[in-house]
């Protein structure tokens, strides 16, 4: 699983949005609004991951149960899914 | 972890400034009940661009007040200053000395009830002028709606107290 490449995280005061970049209009009404570990599995999706991966990493990163990390991570994915992000 | 699709203007303004300023547009759902009856709270789209210069009569600008809110209501006069004089298409209150170097953006044009509309068709500067023109109207009738209730002995809210809280609204 890989974003695509038109799409970039953007910091805005305590969380993060996904911006299209390169388009002449940016519709706030689509945009994707990220936590922090949302951001970081966003990141790591940038760079192209697989689920496990996601879920190693996140438990490495952060200190939560693997049972908790995977359906956060399910969840996650379907909604990246479903905002039409992914190549 | 959430992934909604919500988020404040005032989070997005640098990002949504960059756009404008590169030529594009930015399109948001705004919020309040200020410009009703044509942009309906939180269901309605606006379309903005930066303007070319000046804004003209009847102009519907994004614009920032000096105490940080962020507002997009209608230009309505101007003042002896240049200044520019605002109303939201629901109020009364004029909002007076709005400078340009407050302007963000100028609506280009809006999407209601999933129709779009541009700012030049004729059934939108319909809109504009029977709204602007009946607005004198509209305030004798809702002046007249408070002394009726006060013949009843019914207090409403002050009016000061109702402006305030539609202010909050952008």
């Amino acid at each position: 699983m890989k974003i695509k490449d038109n799409f970039i995280l953007r910091k805005v005061a305590d969380s993060y949005v996904v911006v299209p970049v390169g388009k002449l209009t940016l519709d706030f009404n689509g945009i994707i609004n990220l936590n922090e570990t949302g951001a970081f599995l966003f990141g790591l999706l940038q760079k192209g991951a697989e689920r496990d991966e996601l879920v190693e990493k996140m438990l490495a990163e952060y200190d939560v149960e693997r049972e908790r990390a995977e359906k956060d991570i399910d969840k996650f994915i379907a909604s990246v899914k479903e905002a039409d992000v992914l190549e | 972890m959430s992934l909604n699709k919500e988020v404040a203007l005032d989070e997005v303004m640098e990002i949504m400034r960059e756009k404008l300023e590169s030529g594009g547009t930015v399109t948001f759902t705004p919020n309040g009940i200020s410009m009703e009856p044509m942009l309906r709270d939180g269901k309605d789209v606006v379309v903005l661009k930066k303007p070319g210069g000046r804004l003209k009569l009847f102009d519907v600008p994004l614009y920032r007040r000096d105490n940080g809110h962020y507002v997009l209501h209608r230009v309505i006069d101007f003042g002896k200053d240049g200044n520019y004089i605002m109303c939201g298409d629901n109020q009364f209150a004029k909002e007076k000395g709005i400078r340009d170097d407050q302007i963000i953006a100028v609506m280009t044009s809006f999407v209601r009830k999933g129709k779009p509309y541009k700012i030049n068709s004729l059934r939108y500067r319909t809109y504009v002028n029977f709204w602007y023109y009946t607005r004198i109207f509209r305030r004798v009738f809702r002046g007249g709606k408070r002394r009726v209730f006060k013949l009843f002995g019914i207090t409403p809210k002050p009016k000061s107290e109702k402006k305030k809280k539609k202010d909050e609204y952008y």
